[in-house]
């Protein structure tokens, strides 16, 4: 690793005196680069920069393919003809055409957000088809495939030069790329990340998936709609066919070259994309230019073979995309017309060999070079309390049923936890446990019987109305939030207070020193009392711990039962599912056991250490016939 | 029976039987989700290559047949070429990247059919008879029953295929159990290498059907893709033969909406009902409920 | 027949199994006791290949099989039965038994009478599998699931069975009825790998085992010593 420099600035304003200085440089441009060709070029990347920062808030951020951003990006264009030619005024069009993106853009995320991977992708592009058929075919209000023409409003009186206009867009671009910042790093944009990670967490720890997925793609659609306008108002003529797959295809080639999760990537990205088809039409630089890509996609192939390793996919391919992109470069006849092949081999190098993007690797490859001053951590403060008051019993089951296939998960289980009890539930693997907790925190809703969490009857099913009635859980195999810091973990979680409070949290369960370690770098043991925390911060009436001791090492698994201990004295009822006995012995009021999803013994720790059903079923068989299994083998 | 009535049946029969084609390209979408959990975004464009290598290898002389059977061979080649430059990578680093990957292969293979084949549309040459069966007032071409009995006949033999051979009924256990397969003795990287193949040869054949019926251009891959999986979702993308029924439907629907809306209106009906579909049972119509583990 | 030399394995974060060394014989029962979570199961997938070892090596038949996939370990006769049963639900009995046999198998051929000679042995083994060969195995009992389990593995003719938890979520009664099957099983000659939560039936039915807690051997030795050395007695069969 090559020197390290150390600079006194924090990560946040280094970024922020590069960005300004951007800005400075760009508007300065023209007054160098002269020339309407050149003006055209810039404008344009400011309009896809505002474009792409609100693509990424899908792609990048809610980890979603969104095929849909050039149709909305069409409609908000559209939108703003439309206003315009009805005498609207400048701020009034732009306005036009950011609803004329939002309203359709909402109206689609609602059934769309409920899908995941494949199906999201194609919902988007079934309402991109959608949108560019309509706009075709109303040929009343749009001219059909013919296009509309408009004529620039005066802004304020004020009749904008081309000049003006590229500086109008410029500063549009720094105030989106700046409210876009401010929205994804918030608590929403955390929310945000954190749902992509693991939907299951959000949803049980009331963090509300649907909300902030609607709200991703909503931000997404108004900068589309935004873009759409400048759009319309820059090149003063609009076409539906503009908007189709092509642009699409674009569109995601800028946002997966520059970077994902980044604002940065997306100006990047900006940049290629509006120039990339330029490029095409000057041979000697578009020749140069993959030259020197084939170069750097070959140099780790070179790398592993020098020191004798097999190269790897993932760095052999892209080098054969640039290799035949380097082909097409120095003998097809005509670059242009292989065009979506070139961007097809540009695409695939940057999906497979930049999985990060530009920005990303350049990110990567200055956090090597330069070391920033931390963000300062908060005081801690609060911890663990006992819950708001409320009448009933905190959990009340009864003849709770759930199978799956011919196996019977959960068979007729009715239970009840007292207010700051803690109850222990254990039993042999496969014994239901698992399932029970799905049950109750809404994971799964039963095939029969019913559940009450604190005095209310969530919906069956709903991970959310359990949450609200009072349930948070931790999850056996974890569910951690990969992508956020432990602190931001407990910060998305909690239900009131700010960073000070979730530093409480955090020092609650002993991790106050790993507050900036992302969940993907913690250990497995810390990972499950971050979970704990998290679970706490939401301030539950029912606090449902599924196997925490699971995997643990000796001194955690005793950090362990301090911990609980202390969640009971503040009187926060616990159902807490263990395998150890002994772990249970120590911590519960009462012990519940199951075995094969049915309830065989409840009562004090020490009655169900004597009770002969439990010892039954903690040995698998019944004593006397295991004596006699162990007389024929000769050993008792 | 009225004249007016008599179109409009006539219009839902031919969109009917062009719907048989949409519901064995979606067939393909089903074998390889059942078998990877992935499905190939440019499917279409397996279509289109599979119809122009069946014209160019009719061009240079080899019977109808054989030169289908090329075609399909082609098609399998690129389903293969797709899983394991595409999709295996992706899946492996559990990202979405996958989708894109696989609309970046099909961009590809549309700049290749242009420089190849150029950008115009071609007629596919057929063995059949020129004129058509009447059907009580119904007139149906011969293309069009080729559609039919050539897209029932694939999906019939490969779902024989499953029950009756031992691969078959392992790629039904890999898709199961992935893990649990390996466990006894079966690859499943290869399971489902020949999933994709399988899928990419009956994409590859749906092009050689639909071929005589809309002639053939780089321009079909985009919508045949959505269309496919329209059906394909609609039905459910792990559930059987509602694929048929959801295939006539579609193609039923669209013929009907571009005779009385307007051809610029064809796809509409079908993209709102995929939409509503998606909404309201995500898992398809004949598909089963997925259960969320943790 | 079966050696692992300081194997290490596990998912994400930590090390699930942590250094274990282990030996199997020709013709013994061996049992792998430990609590849940103790990294049992984990250590069964790295012997057989379904979890990339991180470090250590595994020797079956004196070949080293480290870091092979799971499917050729299987073809080379050292077989899996995996916990949870995971037996292909959507597909029947029979087939589910044949899949077992699938490396041995034409692809093609008339593979259902080259098996039928296994398939007899298998249902005389589980009569109730032979009365339920059509039936989808996803709708069977947990037991029935778990006969048709160790009934898959059996097909393959394996030199080597690990059985990963055959105990697991099962009701005593059939429990025991499983447990009376291995060890048919092992007086009929055949190698066991036996990892198991419940360790008096374990020790019961093996002739060596090893101890392992947070994914290390603790202690290891001839199980009817095991079953009366007072630590384990004191932490397994209390």
């Amino acid at each position: 690793m090559s020197a390290v420099v150390d600079i006194r600035l924090r990560e946040k304003t280094a970024e922020r005196i590069v960005r300004i200085t951007l800005f400075i440089g760009l508007a300065l441009l023209p007054m160098l680069w002269q020339g309407q060709y050149a003006l055209g070029l810039l404008t344009l990347m400011a309009v896809y920069g505002v474009l792409l920062i609100g693509l990424d808030a899908t792609v990048g951020y809610l980890g979603q393919v969104n095929l849909a951003q050039a149709a909305l990006f069409g409609l908000g264009a559209y939108g703003t003809a439309l206003a315009v030619q009805s005498g609207a005024s400048f701020p009034m069009a732009l306005l036009a055409g950011i609803v004329a993106a939002l309203i359709p853009g909402a109206v689609l995320s609602l059934p769309a957000l409920r899908l995941e991977g494949p199906q999201f992708a194609l919902s988007t592009l079934s309402f991109a088809t959608l949108s560019v058929i309509i706009l075709n075919e109303s040929e009343s209000i749009t001219n059909g495939a013919m296009g509309i023409s408009i004529i620039r409003p005066r802004l304020f009186m004020v009749d904008l030069d081309a000049r003006g206009f590229y500086w109008l867009s410029l500063v549009i671009l720094f105030a989106a790329w700046w409210a876009s910042q401010m929205l994804l790093k918030s608590r929403i944009g955390l929310a945000i990340e954190a749902l992509r990670d693991s939907p299951t967490a959000t949803d049980s720890l009331g963090i509300g998936t649907l909300r902030h997925k609607v709200l991703a793609f909503a931000w997404g659609s108004a900068l589309a709609g935004l873009a759409g306008a400048l759009h319309a108002m820059n090149f003063g003529y609009l076409q539906p066919a503009a908007f189709g797959y092509d642009l699409m295809v674009m569109l995601l080639l800028g946002v997966v070259f520059g970077g994902r999760r980044s604002q940065w990537g997306a100006f990047v990205g900006a940049a290629v994309v509006a120039m990339l088809p330029n490029l095409l039409s000057n041979r000697t630089l578009f020749t140069g230019l993959v030259t020197i890509g084939s170069i750097l996609t070959l140099l780790p192939v070179i790398r592993r073979v020098m020191t004798r390793r097999v190269p790897i996919f993932r760095e052999v391919a892209p080098a054969v995309a640039m290799a035949v992109a380097l082909v097409l470069a120095f003998f097809a006849s005509n670059v242009e017309e292989w065009r979506k092949g070139i961007f097809a081999l540009f695409l695939f190098s940057a999906v497979v060999g930049l999985p990060n993007g530009l920005a990303g690797a350049v990110t990567a490859m200055l956090s090597r070079l330069i070391r920033f001053a931390p963000d300062p951590l908060p005081q801690a403060k609060g911890g663990i309390r006992s819950p708001e008051i409320f009448a009933g019993l905190p959990l009340h089951v009864s003849n709770l049923k759930k199978s799956f296939g011919g196996v019977r998960a959960v068979d007729g289980i009715t239970l009840d936890i007292g207010q700051g009890e803690t109850l222990g539930m254990i039993g042999p693997n496969g014994s239901g446990k698992t399932t029970f907790v799905n049950l109750v925190s809404g994971l799964y809703a039963p095939d029969s019987g019913s559940v009450e969490i604190a005095a209310t009857r969530p919906v069956p099913g709903s991970l959310m109305s359990a949450f609200s009635a009072g349930a948070a859980r931790t999850f056996q195999n974890l569910q951690p939030f990969s992508g956020l810091t432990a602190l931001e973990s407990i910060f998305v979680c909690q239900r009131d207070g700010g960073k000070s409070e979730a530093m409480g949290w955090l020092s609650a369960v002993g991790l106050e020193d790993k507050a900036r370690v992302l969940c993907s770098e913690l250990s497995y043991g810390n990972l499950r009392f971050l979970e704990i925390a998290r679970a706490l911060a939401t301030r539950p009436r029912l606090l449902m711990l599924d196997e925490p001791a699971a995997g643990m090492s000796r001194p955690d698994i005793l950090r362990l039962v301090d911990l609980v201990t202390s969640i009971n004295r503040a009187g926060v009822p616990v159902l807490l599912i263990e395998h150890h006995q002994d772990v249970v012995a120590e911590l519960c009021d009462r012990v519940a056991v199951m075995d094969d999803g049915r309830l065989i013994a409840l009562g004090t720790p020490d009655q169900i250490r004597r009770d002969p059903k439990v010892i039954e079923a903690y040995l698998g068989a019944d004593d006397t016939e295991t004596e006699a299994l162990c007389e024929t083998e000769g050993l008792c | 029976m009225d004249a007016k009535y008599l179109a409009l049946a006539q219009m839902a029969v031919g969109g009917g039987l062009m719907g048989m084609a949409y519901a064995l390209v979606a067939y393909g979408f089903q074998l390889t989700h059942a078998a990877g959990k992935a499905v190939n975004f440019g499917q279409g464009e397996l279509v289109m290559l599979g119809a122009f290598a069946g014209i160019s290898l009719s061009g240079i002389g080899l019977p109808y047949w054989l030169s289908v059977s090329g075609a399909m061979v082609v098609g399998a080649l690129l389903g293969w070429f797709v899983e394991r430059i595409a999709v295996r990578l992706a899946l492996q680093q559990r990202n979405e990247g996958w989708i894109l990957l696989t609309i970046i292969v099909g961009l590809f293979c549309v700049s290749l059919v242009e420089n190849i084949w150029g950008r115009e549309d071609r007629p596919f040459p057929t063995p059949w008879p020129a004129g058509a069966l009447d059907f009580f007032g119904i007139s149906v071409t011969w293309p069009e029953l080729a559609i039919a009995a050539g897209a029932l006949s694939i999906m019939t033999l490969v779902e024989l295929a499953k029950r009756y051979t031992m691969v078959g009924i392992a790629v039904q256990a890999v898709s199961a159990d992935p893990d649990a397969a390996e466990l006894c003795g079966i690859r499943s990287r290869s399971a489902i290498s020949l999933s994709w193949a399988v899928s990419g040869a009956a994409a590859a054949f749906a092009g050689t059907v639909i071929g005589p019926v809309t002639t053939v251009g780089p321009t079909m891959a985009a919508a045949l893709t959505l269309k496919a999986f329209s059906v394909a979702v609609v039905a459910g993308l792990d559930s059987g033969f509602g694929l048929v029924i959801a295939g006539v439907a579609l193609g039923a629907a669209e013929n009907l909406s571009g005779y009385l809306l307007g051809s610029g209106w064809r796809e509409a009906p079908g993209l709102i009902l995929l939409i509503l579909a998606l909404a309201l049972r995500p898992q398809g119509i004949f598909g089963k409920k997925i259960i969320r583990k943790v | 027949m079966l050696r692992a030399e300081n194997l290490r394995a596990g998912y994400g974060g930590g090390d699930a199994v942590r250094g274990i060394s282990i030996e199997v014989a020709e013709g013994s029962c061996v049992a792998l006791v430990g609590a849940n979570g103790a990294g049992k199961s984990t250590l069964a997938k790295a012997l057989c290949g379904l979890v990339t070892p991180r470090g250590g090596k595994v020797f079956f038949c004196d070949k080293e099989i480290t870091g092979l996939p799971a499917s050729d370990v299987a073809r080379r006769g050292l077989c899996l039965c995996p916990e949870g049963r995971r037996v292909f639900g959507p597909l029947s009995v029979e087939e589910n038994l044949l899949l077992g046999a699938y490396p041995r198998l034409s692809s093609f051929g008339p593979f259902r009478r080259a098996a039928s000679g296994d398939l007899q042995r298998i249902y005389a083994m589980f009569p109730r599998l032979g009365e339920r060969r059509m039936q989808q195995a996803g709708s069977l009992s947990g037991g029935e699931q778990q006969m048709l389990a160790i009934g898959r593995v059996l097909m393959a003719r394996p030199r080597l069975v690990v059985l990963d938890e055959p105990s697991m979520g099962l009701a005593p009664v059939v429990v025991k009825e499983v447990f009376e099957a291995i060890r048919s099983l092992h007086a009929s000659g055949m190698t066991i790998l036996l990892s198991e939560q419940f360790a008096k039936i374990a020790l019961a039915l093996s002739d060596h085992a090893y101890i392992i807690e947070r994914g290390s051997v603790v202690l290891e030795g001839a199980s009817k010593g095991l079953a009366k050395n007072p630590a384990v007695v004191a932490a397994y069969l209390g």
